[in-house]
């Protein structure tokens, strides 16, 4: 069972309709990423990566063109400005980083930002949280926060991103493609 | 006998002062001046030298910049490819959400 609640007004009701059937997006809008200390010495895994324009344009270059995962991943990455991902992995419960979380969200205010999607399911007792930045109208940035009971991940994307395209990912770069299943599963 | 001839010996090895003729002739021979032409006969010489240890400096450089790039391309690329699985995992929580809400209009509805 999961409790989602929607904020779907005007573009965003348009934005989450589309995003939901993978549809190319752009977003934009970078912020301060905490880093999110008070967790790395209790994770078993720990994963910080920041990637700027600069760098997104030197890992693209060794993407392989003839390499279809590696295509994918390049189209992908096309017109991105950055990518930031905190995500730290737990042997056993975790305390929450309420204070971190807390000013990841005083950046995540309106007008610019809107929360899309906040979601809780009872069913893999998990937490997920969707930001969206808008200028004129245009979403410009997408943050995502995920709280599971063994694991916590944030992703912040800032420039044109295309969903579908990153979606089409799944099962490469060592990301387990569902079952077929299985969404629509958990969606009951 | 051996004695005798270490007299000998030093008799013929003592040292002898040169003649005044010979330290004339060895003195007049010595150039009273270095040649001009020394140091500015190969000009170019010194230059290319410089040029070359420049040219090395900068070879060498570039060499290592260009290693440090290599090294940070590799590094950015394992870390986007990270970052591009840990996103779709974490979509995958949109998405299902998504579906969930749709799911449950369908019900009500």
């Amino acid at each position: 069972m999961r409790h989602a609640s929607f904020y779907p007004s005007g573009w965003l009701a348009r934005a989450l309709q589309v995003m939901a059937c993978f549809p190319a997006l752009a977003f934009g809008a970078d912020l301060q990423m905490p880093n999110f200390d008070s967790l790395r010495d209790k994770a078993s895994d720990s994963v910080v990566i920041s990637l700027d324009g600069g760098l997104l344009g030197m890992a693209g270059q060794l993407l392989d063109p003839s390499n279809p995962v590696d295509a994918k991943a390049k189209s992908v990455i096309q017109g991105l400005k950055s990518i930031q991902v905190r995500s730290f992995t737990f042997e056993k419960a975790y305390p929450v980083p309420t204070a971190e979380i807390s000013e990841l969200r005083a950046q995540l205010t309106p007008p610019r930002w809107q929360q899309a999607i906040k979601s809780h399911s009872e069913s893999d007792h998990s937490d997920v949280e969707l930001y969206i930045a808008a200028e004129a109208n245009q979403p410009q940035g997408l943050v995502l926060i995920v709280t599971e009971p063994r694991e916590f991940t944030v992703v912040s994307i800032a420039g044109a991103i295309d969903l579908a395209k990153l979606h089409s990912l799944e099962g490469h770069l060592g990301v387990p493609k569902l079952p077929a299943g299985r969404q629509a599963n958990e969606a009951k | 006998m051996s004695r005798d001839l270490e007299q000998d010996l030093r008799q013929a090895l003592r040292p002898v002062d040169p003649s005044a003729e010979l330290t004339s002739k060895l003195l007049a021979a010595i150039p009273t001046k270095h040649p001009a032409t020394t140091r500015s006969a190969r000009p170019w010489l010194r230059q290319m030298a410089v040029a070359a240890s420049i040219l090395l400096a900068l070879g060498l450089s570039w060499g290592t910049y260009q290693h440090q790039q290599q090294e940070r391309a590799s590094q950015a690329h394992a870390e986007l490819l990270k970052a591009l699985a840990i996103t779709n995992r974490s979509l995958d929580h949109v998405y299902r959400a998504v579906q969930s809400l749709d799911a449950d209009r369908g019900h009500g509805g």
